[in-house]
C-alpha cells in the first residue's frame, strides 16, 4: 500500500517536471551542452565522499559498484585522499578538487553563485520526480534569469528528539498519556515536556533532569523562530538583503528560549561544548532527553555501552528517535495547562519547524569529464544506492520511494521525509550569504540564553520583555547584515 | 641644533646626486662607439672587444628577455594595470581573464623587466671597463680570464647572485602581492572568475569612523596591550624560574626543571584545547564552583563580563606555553654570568635585589633583547590563543564587526580573510600588523644594549 502511495506522490511530483522540460530555454540548452551524454572514455571520476561514509566503508562500496557497473564503458571512479572539504574557488581554477562532492547543500551551494559548481540537467534524472520540490530547491540558483540545479539530494538532515525509553517515569503511561495513545505526552508538546522537566527538577527522577540541550545553537533553535513566523532571506531565500529572522512573532519563540535556560538553569547549555558532551549526559541519565541530528545516534549507543548497563543490541533497542514536540501557539511554555496541550493539541500547539540541510552530490565545474560525472550521481543516487547507503550509515533519503521502502521498517525515516515534503524541515538556503549567518546568531543566542542568569549574579536583565527581544533579534540582523553587505 | 643637522644631511644627499649626475655626464661623453653598441644590443660592444662567448652570452640573454616580452610579458604588464578585461563564465565555457593570476604574472613580468635592465647595465659597465683597458693599452680579458674574476676579485657578485635572485622569486615578491592586494578590491563578491580592480576601499573602510574602523581601533588598543603585557609576563616568569631553580638551597632542582619543560613538550593547540575545556561552561573549574555552592562564571562565553575574564586566561595560557621556553634561555645565560661579579658587589654591600637590578638584569636583557623583540612580535601576531579558546564568538554588546573583544588583528585578519573572503582587507590589516611589529621592533632593537654596546660582552 505505501509503494503504491509512493508510486502516486512520484507521478504527482512528475508534473511540475514534465512542465520545466517543456520550458527548456535556449540558455538552459546551451548551460547544458556540455551534457551530451557520451562518456568521456578512460574518465577517471574524482569523487570527495563525507568521512562518515569512508570511516564506515559505504564509500567504497559505492565506488567498487561503479565501477563494476560501468567496467564495459570505458569510465570509473576513485575516491580523493583528502579532507571531506575542499575549497573550489580556490583549488578548482588550478586542477585541483574534485569531479564529484557530497556535501551539505549550504557547503556546496556557496561555490555555485560563482559558477564554481556545475548546473546540472536534473529534469532528466530518474530521481527528478521522486525528490520532494523543497529538497531541489535547495540547489536551486538563479543564473542569466533562469532557474538551475547545481546539486542532486540525497538525504535529508533535520534535528529529532532522542531518549532511552528505559528511563522513561515508571509512572508514564498513567501518569503522562493522557489522550492514551501510547506516545508520552512530554514528546508531543513541549508545554507538556516543560512541565515534565520542571517536575523531575523539582520532585527528582530517573534522570537529574527532563529535557536539557546545548540552546545556543542556531541549527537547533532558530526553529523556535521559524515556528513563529521567521524567515532566513526573502524572496524563498534569494534575496540577502531581505533577513527575516526578527520577523513576525520571532521574539515570543526566542522567549521560550530564555524560559528553558531560566528551567535548566545550568550554564553548559550556554555553550557548544554541550553537544560533545551530551552523548554521556543521556547515557548516564542526567537528562531524560535531547535534540540533534539522526546521523549521531550511534554516538549515543557507544555512550551507553561504554556505561556497561547495556549491550549494543540493547541500546540500539531502548534509544528512541522521535519527531521534536509541538510548539504551543501561545509562544509561551507555561500558560497552557499541558493536559490541554494534549487533548485539545490542534486548537492550542502548532508543529514546530526546524531548520534542516539536505545532502547531495554536486559537480565541479572544473571536471574534465562532465558526462562520466553525471553518470557517477546518477548512479549513487539511485533507488539501491540511497537504500544501501541508509542501510550502512542511517540517512534519510530525499527519494519518496526509498523513504517509503526504509519507512516500513523505521517511521523515523519516514516521519523526516514528511516533515521535508510538509515544509516543517527549513532547509538552509541555497546562497552563499548563508555562511554569514552562525556567527551573529550564535551569539545572539548566548546573550539571550545568558539571561536568565544574570538576575542571581546581580546584574542587569537584558532580554526580559518581548520589546527587549526584538530589539535584540534586530541588531542580530543588521550584524548579519553588515557581515554580508559592510566589507561588499 | 637638529634643524641646522637636517639641513647639513639634505645637503649631502643633494651633492651626491649631482655628482652622480655629473659622473653620468662624463660617461655618456667618454663612452666610444663600442661602449655604445652595448647600450643597444646587450653583448654587441663585448663581441665587437672580440669577447665573443661574453657577448654571446649576454646577447642569448637579451633574446630570451625579448622572446619573453613578446609572447606574453608585455600582455602580463599590461594585464597587472587592467587585472583584467574579459570575465570568464564557467557555465557557458567562455574563457577569461584570473585578476589574481594576472596580478602574480604582472609582477613577475615587472621582475624579469627589472632582472633585463640590470643584464643591460652590467653589460653597458662590462663594456665600458673593456674600453678602460683597451684604452690604457691592456688586452680585454678572455673568457677565461672573466670566469677567474668571477671566482676572486668579484666573488661576492657571483655568491650573492644566486641567494639575491632566490630571495627575490620566494620573498619579495610574494610580499609585493600581498601589498598590492591592499589596493585592490578583492574579496567579498569580487572573486574569481568577478575581475578585480585598482582600489584604495579596503583603506577607506579600515579608516572610517564606521563600524568597520571603529573595530579596528578597538582590536588594535588591545593587541597593543596584550603584545606587551604577555611579553612581559612571560619573560619575567621564565626569568623568576630560572633564578629560583638555579638558587643552590632549591632541593631537587632537576626535579622540578622537569614539570616546565613537560609543559612546554606538550603541542601548544593540547594545552589551549585542555584550558579551554577547563575554563568551559562544563569545565572542571566551573563544576567546583558550583558543587561548592557558588554561581558559575562566564569565562569564555559570549558575555559582557566574560571580556576580561577571557582576556586574563588567554595571558595566563600564553604564559603556561611561554614561560618554559624563556625559562630554559634565562638558565643557560644565568650560568655565563661570573660568581665574582656577586661576590665583589656583596663585598660592597650590595642588597640582593640590587644585584638582581645591576648585575643579573642587565646581563640577560643585554642577550635577549633579540629575542625578547621575537616573542613581541610573535605575542603581536599571537593567532592561536583566542581562535582555539574563543573561536565563533562575536561580542554582541560591544558593537564589534565579526569579532570579539578577545580578538587580536590576526584574528580578525582570518574571520575577514579566510572565513570571508575579504582579501584586500585583510591585506591591509598585514600592512599594519607589518609596519607596528617592523617599527616598533627596530626601535627597541637600536635602542637596546645588545645594538648599542655589541663589543661590550665579547
Amino acid at each position: 500500500m505505501k509503494k503504491t502511495l509512493a508510486l502516486l506522490l512520484a507521478l504527482l511530483l512528475c508534473l511540475p517536471s514534465l512542465s520545466a522540460l517543456a520550458e527548456e530555454s535556449e540558455m538552459y540548452q546551451r548551460v547544458m551542452a556540455r551534457f551530451t551524454g557520451e562518456l568521456e572514455q578512460g574518465a577517471v571520476v574524482n569523487v570527495l565522499e563525507n568521512a562518515t561514509a569512508i570511516e564506515l566503508g559505504y564509500a567504497q562500496q559505492l565506488i567498487d559498484a561503479f565501477n563494476a557497473a560501468y567496467a564495459d564503458k570505458g569510465i570509473s571512479a576513485q575516491l580523493m585522499d583528502i579532507d571531506q572539504y575542499s575549497d573550489l574557488a580556490t583549488d578548482g581554477p588550478y586542477g585541483y578538487g574534485p569531479d564529484v562532492w557530497y556535501q551539505a547543500n549550504d557547503i556546496l551551494m556557496k561555490y555555485a553563485t560563482q559558477q564554481h559548481l556545475l548546473p546540472l540537467p536534473v529534469y532528466g534524472l530518474e530521481s527528478h520526480a521522486l525528490i520532494p520540490q523543497n529538497a531541489w530547491d535547495a540547489y536551486k540558483m538563479v543564473m542569466y534569469d533562469e532557474p538551475f540545479y547545481c546539486g542532486v539530494p540525497i538525504n535529508v538532515q533535520s534535528g529529532m528528539l532522542f531518549y532511552i525509553e528505559s528511563m522513561l517515569p515508571d509512572d508514564w503511561q498513567t501518569e503522562w498519556d493522557v489522550n492514551q495513545n501510547g506516545t508520552p505526552d512530554f514528546f508531543e508538546t513541549y508545554t507538556a515536556l516543560y512541565a515534565l522537566s520542571r517536575d523531575i527538577q523539582e520532585n527528582g527522577g530517573k534522570t537529574q533532569y527532563g529535557y536539557l540541550d546545548d540552546l545556543v545553537d542556531v541549527y537547533f533553535s532558530f526553529g523556535y523562530l521559524f515556528t513563529y513566523g521567521a524567515y532566513i532571506f526573502g524572496d524563498e531565500d534569494t534575496n540577502p538583503e531581505d533577513i527575516g529572522l526578527a520577523q513576525g512573532d520571532a521574539a515570543r519563540g526566542a522567549l521560550m528560549l530564555r524560559q528553558w535556560a531560566d528551567l535548566m538553569n545550568n550554564t553548559e547549555v550556554l555553550d557548544k561544548t554541550f553537544a560533545s558532551a551530551a552523548y554521556a549526559y543521556l547515557a548516564q541519565g542526567t537528562m531524560l532527553c535531547t535534540v540533534t541530528t539522526p546521523d549521531v545516534r550511534q554516538m549515543f549507543v557507544r555512550a551507553m555501552v561504554n556505561t556497561g548497563n547495556w549491550t549494543q543490541e540493547e541500546a540500539e533497542a531502548d534509544l528512541k528517535m522521535v519527531n521534536v514536540p509541538r510548539l504551543p501557539k501561545s509562544a509561551d511554555l507555561t500558560s497552557d495547562a499541558w493536559q490541554d496541550t494534549i487533548t485539545d493539541m490542534e486548537a492550542l500547539t502548532v508543529q514546530t519547524t526546524m531548520m534542516g540541510g539536505i545532502n547531495g552530490y554536486g559537480m565541479s565545474a572544473y571536471t574534465k569529464c562532465p558526462n562520466a560525472s553525471l553518470a557517477f550521481i546518477e548512479f549513487a543516487t539511485s533507488y539501491e544506492q540511497v537504500l544501501v547507503r541508509n542501510r550502512m550509515l542511517g540517512i534519510s533519503p530525499a527519494r519518496s520511494d526509498a523513504a517509503a521502502e526504509i519507512g516500513q521498517n523505521n517511521p523515523t525515516v519516514q516521519m523526516i521525509f514528511d516533515n521535508l515534503d510538509n515544509d516543517y524541515i527549513y532547509v538552509m538556503p541555497a546562497i552563499n550569504e548563508t555562511a554569514q549567518l552562525w556567527t551573529p546568531g550564535e551569539s545572539f543566542l548566548i546573550d539571550l540564553c545568558t539571561d536568565a542568569f544574570r538576575a542571581d549574579r546581580g546584574e542587569a536583565e537584558l532580554f526580559s520583555t518581548l520589546e527587549e527581544v526584538q530589539a535584540g533579534l534586530e541588531r542580530m540582523v543588521q550584524q548579519i547584515y553588515d557581515a554580508i553587505f559592510t566589507l561588499s | 641644533m637638529q634643524a641646522s643637522a637636517r639641513r647639513a644631511k639634505a645637503g649631502g644627499r643633494l651633492s651626491r646626486l649631482g655628482a652622480g649626475m655629473k659622473a653620468l655626464v662624463a660617461f655618456l661623453r667618454w663612452a666610444p662607439p663600442k661602449v655604445w653598441a652595448s647600450v643597444a644590443v646587450m653583448g654587441l660592444g663585448q663581441m665587437l672587444y672580440r669577447q665573443y662567448a661574453k657577448g654571446l652570452i649576454f646577447l642569448a640573454l637579451e633574446a630570451v628577455s625579448v622572446w619573453y616580452f613578446a609572447t606574453r610579458g608585455v600582455t602580463d604588464l599590461i594585464g597587472f594595470f587592467t587585472l583584467g578585461t574579459q570575465q570568464e563564465d564557467l557555465w557557458l565555457g567562455i574563457a577569461g581573464d584570473n585578476s589574481m593570476t594576472m596580478l602574480i604574472l604582472g609582477i613577475f613580468a615587472f621582475a624579469i623587466l627589472g632582472f633585463t635592465a640590470a643584464l643591460w647595465i652590467a653589460g653597458i659597465r662590462d663594456a665600458a671597463f673593456t674600453a678602460r683597458a683597451v684604452a690604457q693599452g691592456k688586452k680585454p680579458r678572455t673568457f677565461r680570464q672573466t670566469l677567474a674574476a668571477l671566482a676572486d676579485e668579484k666573488f661576492h657578485v657571483t655568491a650573492l647572485c644566486l641567494p639575491l635572485v632566490t630571495v627575490v622569486l620566494f620573498s619579495v615578491l610574494p610580499i609585493l602581492f600581498m601589498i598590492l592586494i591592499a589596493f585592490t578590491n578583492l574579496g567579498g563578491e569580487i572573486v574569481y572568475p568577478k575581475l578585480a580592480d585598482w582600489s584604495l576601499d579596503a583603506w577607506r573602510k579600515l579608516t572610517s569612523v564606521g563600524q568597520l574602523g571603529s573595530t579596528f581601533g578597538k582590536i588594535l588598543s588591545w593587541n597593543v596591550v596584550w603584545a606587551i603585557s604577555t611579553t612581559l609576563i612571560n619573560f619575567l616568569g621564565g626569568l623568576s624560574l630560572a633564578l629560583l631553580l638555579n638558587k643552590k638551597n632549591v632541593r631537587f632542582s632537576k626535579f622540578w626543571r622537569a614539570f616546565p619543560v613537560l609543559a612546554y613538550a606538550i603541542p601548544g593547540f593540547i594545552s589551549m584545547l585542555g584550558f579551554k575545556f577547563m575554563f568551559s561552561q562544563s569545565g572542571p573549574i566551573n563544576s567546583m564552583l558550583v558543587d561548592a555552592g557558588h554561581n558559575s562564571i562566564f569565562f569564555l562565553t559570549n558575555d559582557a563580563s566574560a571580556k576580561w575574564w577571557a582576556r586574563g586566561i588567554g595571558l595566563f595560557v600564553n604564559a603556561w606555553i611561554s614561560i618554559p621556553s624563556i625559562m630554559l634561555m634565562a638558565s643557560g645565560i644565568l650560568t655565563n654570568i661570573s660568581p665574582d661579579l656577586y661576590e665583589a658587589s656583596t663585598l660592597d654591600g650590595a642588597t640582593p635585589f640590587q644585584q638582581f637590578r645591576k648585575i643579573t638584569l642587565p646581563f640577560v636583557l643585554f642577550s635577549t633583547t633579540p629575542v625578547l623583540i621575537s616573542q613581541f612580535v610573535g605575542n603581536f601576531n599571537n593567532f592561536g590563543i583566542f581562535f582555539f579558546m574563543r573561536s565563533g564568538v562575536i561580542s554582541n554588546y560591544g558593537d564589534y564587526f565579526l569579532a570579539s573583544d578577545t580578538d587580536l588583528l590576526i584574528n580578525w585578519l582570518y574571520n575577514l580573510s579566510v572565513d570571508n573572503n575579504y582579501y584586500s582587507v585583510g591585506a591591509a590589516i598585514s600592512l599594519v600588523i607589518f609596519a607596528i611589529t617592523s617599527t616598533l621592533s627596530l626601535a627597541v632593537y637600536v635602542r637596546s644594549a645588545a645594538y648599542k654596546q655589541e663589543d661590550t660582552y665579547q
